[in-house]
């Protein structure tokens, strides 16, 4: 069994879940980032160490899917965290890994690819060069192309 | 010293800075504003009455009585700074990309205790000693202070005092009345501060436009910092035409944005704060009519958490989850705001009224 987790990867990323919607902020690059749905199970269980077999247990167990759909769309799921650097992977110790509580539904859920949302528009309040551009902001910031600021993708 | 420091090197570095303002208080007259802050007396301590017109409009509102204890003294000068703490700042302009964290903060002024932060540009320095409830403000030439300064002065210091005493900093407007109000989210250009001007004229009283405290403790509660309107832009003016006579820096338009200090204007109209009851999202539609739309949870922190913690230093876990708590106790709604902007002021109050019965 894979031993392979997840965690945050430093204090500079926070993170809030409101009615299953979780937002991630990633204070260093000025970038925020939501998901939802399949993705927020997946998030809860692996910021609280369960190891990535443990959570395609569990997702095989309650979503109804082939677990090789299931295990593609985790990893890349997870693979999606990392590029961002929200988290870094980690090895769990055999034995010390976390137990989730399996029991068997009575029906299972529609698994839907878990997706990664990110938002740019935000980035321009953090600073660039601190010397040829200064804003109400205090900081000097990038030179604005306020259109721009609208984007958010899918990453 | 300080490129590698521990808290007694910051403590000391904040101490050579303090003589400075000693001396520049000795050459100068030494003169004290007290104002209320988030329910705590603040004192302002000028080395100089030159600096005191550019701090203190902002926060006329806030005037309170003075006292020997205050909970935190501002010292705030200019120029004078002991070479020892001159070099710092110095090397800080050399080797901004390497001394500076992304939030302007001095990576080795990070400690519990000592803060520090410099804005490069109108070279300002901001210190504050959370152990004696000390800051200091030096900026290198008041002629140079920047406008956003004299608009909402002093605001990494109160950022870093305030959220210690259970107090949020938060990007934000807030209008109501003395029961209850609402606080105004969304990001720059979203329409909060045209809201906020636009129930200037109307039974809402104004807290804010940009920035203010709040706090979960014992209730959803805003407090104002600033009295300060602004306006962005010929759009803004002529929608507030009535305004422009007001405006503080009428000259310099083409450089700045435009700033009323509503105290002076509006006494009646700009209130301490009031116990929070809804959060609107500020929308700017284009249409005619305001109107109000339900809105989640998550809308409502996503519209005010990454603008606040992505402008102020030293931000956290627990500030997303002291905005998170206070949104999870309040109605969210989306204010699609109109162009007829008399409406707003009305739509906001039948709000209100319908959740204070």
């Amino acid at each position: 069994m894979s031993l392979l987790s997840f965690k945050i990867s430093s204090p500079k990323i926070v993170h809030e879940t409101i009615d299953g919607e979780v937002v991630i902020i990633n204070l260093e690059s000025g970038f925020y980032y939501s998901i939802q749905n399949v993705g927020t199970i997946i998030w809860e269980k692996a910021i609280a160490g369960f190891t990535v077999a443990e959570i395609l247990k569990y997702l095989n167990t309650n979503f109804e899917a082939s677990s090789k759909d299931i295990e593609i769309g985790v990893y890349k799921f997870l693979e999606h965290l990392q590029s961002e650097a929200i988290v870094i992977s980690t090895e769990t110790q055999s034995g010390m890994t976390n137990q989730i509580a399996h029991s068997t539904p009575t029906h299972k859920l529609a698994f839907e690819l878990p997706t990664l949302q990110k938002y740019t528009d935000m980035e321009s309040l953090l600073l660039l060069d601190p010397v040829h551009e200064v804003d109400e902001t205090g900081w000097p910031s990038q030179p604005s192309d306020r259109n721009s600021n609208q984007v958010s993708d899918s990453v | 010293m300080l490129l590698n420091s521990g808290e007694m090197d910051a403590i000391a570095y904040f101490q050579v800075a303090y003589t400075g303002f000693k001396r520049a208080e000795q050459a100068l007259e030494s003169i004290s504003r007290f104002y209320n802050v988030g329910g705590h007396t603040i004192c302002l301590k000028f080395a100089g009455d030159r600096l005191i017109s550019e701090f203190t409009p902002a926060l006329e509102h806030l005037a309170t009585i003075p006292t020997d204890t205050p909970a935190l003294t501002i010292c705030i000068w200019d120029r004078t700074m002991p070479m020892l703490a001159a070099n710092l700042i110095e090397l800080v302009k050399l080797k901004w990309w390497d001394l500076l964290d992304p939030y302007k903060e001095i990576k080795s002024l990070q400690g519990d205790r000592i803060r520090g932060a410099f804005q490069l540009g109108s070279n300002i320095l901001s210190l504050l000693d959370q152990k004696r409830n000390i800051a200091l403000f030096w900026i290198e030439d008041i002629e140079q202070i920047p406008y956003w300064e004299r608009g909402s002065p002093l605001q990494a210091i109160l950022n870093w005092w305030t959220s210690k005493k259970n107090l949020q900093y938060v990007h934000a407007g807030a209008v109501g009345i003395e029961s209850g109000g609402v606080l105004l989210v969304g990001k720059g250009g979203s329409g909060k501060s045209t809201t906020a001007l636009a129930c200037i004229d109307s039974e809402l009283t104004y807290a804010s436009d940009d920035y203010c405290l709040i706090t979960n403790d014992p209730m959803p509660y805003v407090y104002s910092i600033y009295n300060t309107a602004k306006l962005k832009g010929i759009a803004d003016l002529e929608r507030f035409p009535h305004l422009a006579n007001l405006i503080s820096n009428s000259d310099r338009l083409d450089q700045e944005k435009a700033m009323i200090f509503l105290q002076k204007y509006y006494p009646s109209q700009v209130v301490k704060g009031f116990p929070l009851r809804a959060i609107l999202i500020s929308q700017i539609t284009g249409k005619l009519e305001t109107t109000l739309r339900k809105s989640s949870s998550m809308m409502a922190l996503k519209a005010i958490a990454p603008s606040t913690m992505f402008q102020l230093s030293g931000t956290n876990q627990h500030t997303l989850q002291t905005i998170s708590k206070l949104i999870k106790q309040l109605d969210c709604y989306v204010l699609e705001l109109g162009t007829d902007i008399k409406q707003i002021p009305k739509v906001i109050l039948k709000l209100l009224k319908s959740i204070l019965r």
